[in-house]
Formats: structure tokens, sequence, C-alpha cells
């Protein structure tokens, strides 16, 4: 007798992952969704983590300094994105929650004498718990409303800061111990484990590695189906709320989770710092935020990175191109100063984003990338 | 106090309800129309009537630019986009004007043509220009309540508020309602900026904080609501004034500088949409 044949269908096919991936076409579900799901992604991910690995032999200390801000700004940035751009809840007092962040990296390494590591979770909780306590009030008041919210909630936690004065110093300010491995200072650097470490650069490589994970985090997060009710709760939460997601719910963990992701950037910044004020984290600190998610493209994760590094990096441009430019003041705090000029230049971008491509800089590859794939005959 | 809030609080309503936006750039062209005031009455000698004149001409004009580069084009699509294009010019206007140093290198005087003459009222003495900035408030509140409810002007504005799409098949123009609208609410912003700089107070870069505390004022009110805008200023005054004086020391310096923001949480944990706003119905 005949083995049977599966006709009239051909036997199932080995399904084997091809060797190049594209980026469109799948044969699997499972394919497209995963993480990076092309070998052009993949290479280029591999290729950029190479890079930021190496850039400390690269380039010198102020770059150093500024990539490592970027970075710490990228993991706000990605928290950032993560509530307005995938969640839909504008948020204007994010810059509170980094506030917060840091003053907790400044109060459990100074007054209670623990290290940088410790506070890292001790702020991400607190910084959760308290996103969790303006997750109720996300439910009752949307849109507009809730960025006026969280505008009076960053202008209460300034006041905190200011007057608080056996937590934060008060108008004094705050010191952060800055955090040590075996001794060696990351931040000044030196010899770890026979590893020759330059200024910067061991601290560069934990904030690295943390926004690496916050960047996985986030990610696969947007990808799970608790990051699809957050999209559906942005495209319209009553409706989401009619197919069956639990509105309050996906609100209440947008807020929480941002929040924690935000309270690790302040810890972070705080350790870099080494010094905070209370006047820091304020609404212009909130509209650099919103810059590079906007900037970046509004929704896409890893796109606040883009964002976080240009954003970092133009003051310091500035402020290096200062003699050569027209217009710009060498003047501390009179006329256009750098950091008023970049102030000035983000808030246009961010207009302009608005208006002209509402996805960034990543609306502008796609672009990009569909103009090349069908030329010569693009339009 | 409570007069200033009213202004700036009815120069977002009026833009909200023209275009469904909260004008965050609302705030930096309030501070430019301070600044012009003090520019036309002080260093071109115009006097303080005429500054307030060429203020709200230039107020207009910025507010317009702003209405066809941003609030425009964006109509159409979600209104988060226009409050955050609008956040974006605010932040540029803001730091120009902080950028320009004949204005912002120190705090600069409107002053006031009451100069520091003070009247009796009630039994207690109160500053002139205190009696005049809430008369002259009062005044352009009710010229434009009375506008709105009666005027052909405020007919079409209602419309265009209540349903664009409906308004433009009915006939009304909706543009010309929207561009006035818009000029209306920089011209309300030059006036509030004006007042905020004159005589007892002195105009600087800070004084953009008025503005944001009119945003609490708005939205307690409602903000869709004239009657909330005005209400809200008036409420969000009063209680400055009474946590500058009251409130106790542990509560901490400043105290009546975030009190508008914690009474504004106040109202929205149990009224949403604020004390005189209406419930947006929604359906799917």
């Amino acid at each position: 007798m005949a083995a049977p044949t599966s006709y009239p269908f051909p036997p199932r096919a080995r399904r084997r992952r091809p060797r190049l991936q594209h980026a469109d076409f799948h044969t699997t579900w499972r394919s497209e969704l995963r993480l990076w799901n092309s070998t052009v992604k993949r290479l280029a991910v591999t290729a950029l983590v190479l890079l930021a690995l190496l850039a400390p032999y690269l380039v010198d200390g102020v770059w150093m300094r500024v990539a490592t801000m970027a970075l710490i700004a990228s993991i706000a940035a990605m928290s950032l994105n993560l509530l307005t751009g995938v969640a839909g809840q504008l948020s204007l007092g994010h810059a509170a929650f980094v506030g917060i962040g840091a003053y907790t990296a400044a109060y459990v390494t100074g007054p209670l004498g623990w290290t940088l590591w410790v506070a890292a979770p001790v702020a991400m909780a607190l910084c959760g718990a308290l996103g969790l306590a303006l997750a109720p009030i996300a439910l009752r008041v949307r849109g507009l409303y809730l960025a006026v919210v969280t505008l009076g909630f960053l202008f209460l936690a300034g006041h905190l800061f200011r007057n608080w004065e056996s937590v934060t110093g008060g108008v004094g300010g705050a010191r952060v111990t800055p955090p040590t491995v075996a001794g060696v200072d990351l931040l000044r650097g030196g010899t770890l484990a026979g590893f020759e470490l330059r200024q910067y650069h061991g601290y560069y490589l934990v904030v690295l590695a943390l926004a690496g994970l916050t960047y996985l985090a986030l990610r696969n997060l947007v990808r799970s189906r608790t990051g699809r009710d957050f999209a559906a709760v942005r495209d319209d939460d009553l409706a989401a709320g009619v197919v069956g997601v639990d509105v309050f719910k996906a609100k209440a963990r947008a807020f929480v989770i941002s929040s924690a992701f935000a309270g690790l950037a302040g810890v972070l910044l705080g350790g870099f710092l080494r010094f905070i004020n209370y006047d820091q984290w304020d609404l212009l600190l909130s509209i650099d935020y919103l810059v590079m998610m906007a900037l970046g493209g509004t929704g896409i994760i890893g796109a606040a990175i883009v964002g976080a590094l240009f954003v970092t990096a133009v003051p310091e441009v500035l402020d290096q191109l200062a003699p050569h430019l027209p217009l710009l003041s060498e003047q501390a705090g009179v006329g256009l100063t750098p950091p008023r000029a970049s102030a000035i230049l983000f808030g246009l971008l961010l207009a302009v984003v608005m208006v002209a491509e509402p996805l960034g800089l990543y609306g502008l590859w796609l672009r990009l990338k569909r103009y090349l794939a069908t030329w010569p005959f693009s339009y | 106090m409570g007069a200033i809030y009213a202004l700036i609080a009815l120069g977002f309503v009026v833009v909200f309800r023209a275009s469904g936006a909260l004008n965050f750039a609302h705030v930096s062209v309030m501070l430019l129309g301070g600044y012009m005031t003090f520019q036309a009455s002080r260093l071109w000698e115009l006097g303080y009537a005429l500054g307030i004149v060429v203020a709200a001409v230039v107020a207009g004009v910025v507010a317009l630019v702003i209405y066809f580069t941003v609030a425009q084009p964006l109509a159409g699509r979600p209104v988060m986009a226009v409050a955050i294009a609008t956040i974006g010019v605010d932040a540029a206007l803001r730091s120009g004007l902080g950028a320009y140093p004949p204005w912002a290198s120190e705090r600069v005087e409107v002053g006031s043509p009451w100069g520091a003459d003070t009247t009796r009222v009630l039994g207690s003495s109160v500053l002139t220009s205190h009696l005049w900035v809430i008369a002259i408030g009062a005044v352009v509140v009710v010229a434009l309540v009375f506008a709105l409810e009666r005027s052909r002007w405020g007919l079409r504005f209602r419309a265009v508020a209540e349903d664009e799409e409906a308004a433009a098949a009915t006939g009304v123009p909706v543009r010309p309602v929207m561009v006035s609208a818009w000029v209306l609410a920089g011209m309300l912003a030059a006036l509030a900026g004006a007042l905020v700089g004159t005589f007892p107070r002195l105009l600087q870069p800070e004084s953009a904080e008025f503005a944001f505390r009119a945003i609490p004022a708005v939205v307690i009110g409602g903000l869709n609501s004239v009657t909330g805008a005005i209400v809200g200023g008036l409420l969000v005054g009063f209680v400055e004034i009474y946590a500058a004086g009251y409130a106790p020391a542990a509560w901490g310096v400043n105290v009546h500088l975030v009190a508008p923001y914690a009474l504004m949480l106040a109202v929205l944990l149990f009224r949403a949409e604020g004390l005189f706003g209406t419930p947006d119905v929604r359906r799917l």
C-alpha cells in the first residue's frame, strides 16, 4: 500500500530560517514579529553596538560626556515615548520623575550612605508608585486636561524639591556620591581588573548597558499584548474599552513603567552630575524630552535614542562653534547664548516636526528608503 | 491679580473653542505683549495707552503667524499635535525673548500712568493702578462676553465652536472666524502682558509664570467655557493671595505659586470637565 500522500497539498516544507531575511516579506508571523526581523537590521544593530562599545577609544573626554548624557537622556526619552508615543498620554511632567529619581539617588547615597546601585531600584519603585498615583487622574481626564495635570504635577514637584529641605537640600541643592566598582571611580577612570578605564569610560559602559536593557524592555513591551493595548488606548480609548481592553489597567501600566524608567534615568543623571539643583527639573527639560521623542519618531522606541543624541549634542556643538558663528553670544547668560539658541532651535523643530513629518527622523528615513527602493521610478 | 488671570484665561478659552486646542504659545505671546508695551511706552515714549495698542497689534500679528504656520496646517489632526507644536513655538519664542538683552538682561518697568497713588476704598487704601487693572479687566471681559452673545461675529464664533462643518454648511465663513479668534486671543494676551508689567510689578522673563498659572484657571473653569475662565481666573487669584498670606510656613516658601495647581488637581478629581465646562459626549 502506498504511503499516504498529502495530495492535494504538497508535503509541508521544513521551515528554515532564510539566510537573508527581507524586512517586509516573511514566511511566518513569528519571523515578522522578531525584534530585528531582517538580516540588514541585525547587521546594523551589531555594528551600532560595536561602535558604541568602541566609542570611548575613538573620541575624547568632552564627547564622552555628551555621549553619556545622551544615553541617560535616551532612557528618559524612550520611557516618555512609551507613555506619549505608544499609549498616547501626553505628559509634560516627565522631568519631575527624572528629578525625583535624581533626588532619590542623592538621599540614598547621602544620608542613608548606600551606593548608587541601590538607589536605582529604589528610585524605580518610588517613581513607579507615583506614576500609579497619577493613573486614576489619567483615567478621569483625557487629552489636553491630562497634559495640564502633568504640568501641574511638574510644578508641584518643583515646589517640593525646593522646600523639602531635609530630603532635597532645598535651594542649596544635593550631592550624589558617584558610583565606584572595587574602589575605582567610574567617572574618573582607573585600572579595573587589568582594564584601563579612561575618564567617564566606566560610567559610560554602565549607562550603555542600562540604556540597552531599557530599549529591549520597552521594545518587547510594545510588541506584546500589553503594547497592543497601549496602542488601542492611544487610538481611541473608548473604542478600546468597547473591544475589551482594560483601559484603566493599560493607562496605569503605561504610567508606572514610564515613570519607573524615568526614575532610573534620574538616578543615572544624578550620579553623573554629582550635584543636583532644585530648578533644573523644569518645563524646559520636559520639553527637551518631548523634542527627543518627536524628533526621533513618536511611537518608535528606538528612534528616541537618535533624538536624544541630537538634542544633547547640539548645545555642545553650538558651544564649540560659538566664536565662529554670527549672532551667538559668548558671554555667559547674556544675549543669544548657546543654550538659548538650542532651546529656540528645539522649539521650532518641535513645531516643524509636528507640521511636516509627524514621525520625525524615522519618517524621513522611511521616505528615503521608499525612494531608494523604487528608484528610478520614485515619485 | 484675578482680573489678569481672567484675561489670560479668556485668551486660552477663545482659541480652544475656535480650534479645539490648548495654545501653549499664549504664554510667550503674553510675555511678548508685555515687553512690547515696555518698548513702545517707555523706550519710544508713546505713552501707556498707545503702548498697549502697539503691543496688541504686534501680538495679534504674532498670533496670526502662529495660526497660519502651526494651527491651520494641523487642523484635522489630533489636538495633541497642535498642543505639542505650540509648546515648541512657546519654548522657541520665550528663549528668543530671553536672548534679547535690552529686555531680558534685567527686570524692566512698564510703569503706570497712575504712579504710586493710592485711593481709599471701603476704608482701606488701595493702589490706584490696582483699581485700574481691575477696571480694564472688567471692561474687556464684559465687552467680550457682550460681543460673543450679541454680535453677528459672536454668533458665528459660537457656531464654529459648536460644529465647524455644520457652521460651514450653513454659510458661516469659518476661516475668518478662526483667524479673528486667534488674533483676538493674541491681543488679550498683549493686554494681560501689559497689565502684568504695570506699576507694582516688574516685567521679567519669569513673568511668563503668570500665564502658566492661568492654565489651572482655565481648567478649573472648564476649557470651553467663557464664564468658567472668568470665575477660574478670579478663583486662582484669590487662592494665590490667601496662600501667600495665610499658608503655614511649613508648606514652604512660594507655596502661593503652586497653590493654583493643587486646586486644579482637586477640582479635576471631582469634575473632570471643570466647574463650568460641558463634559464632551463621545461616540464611536
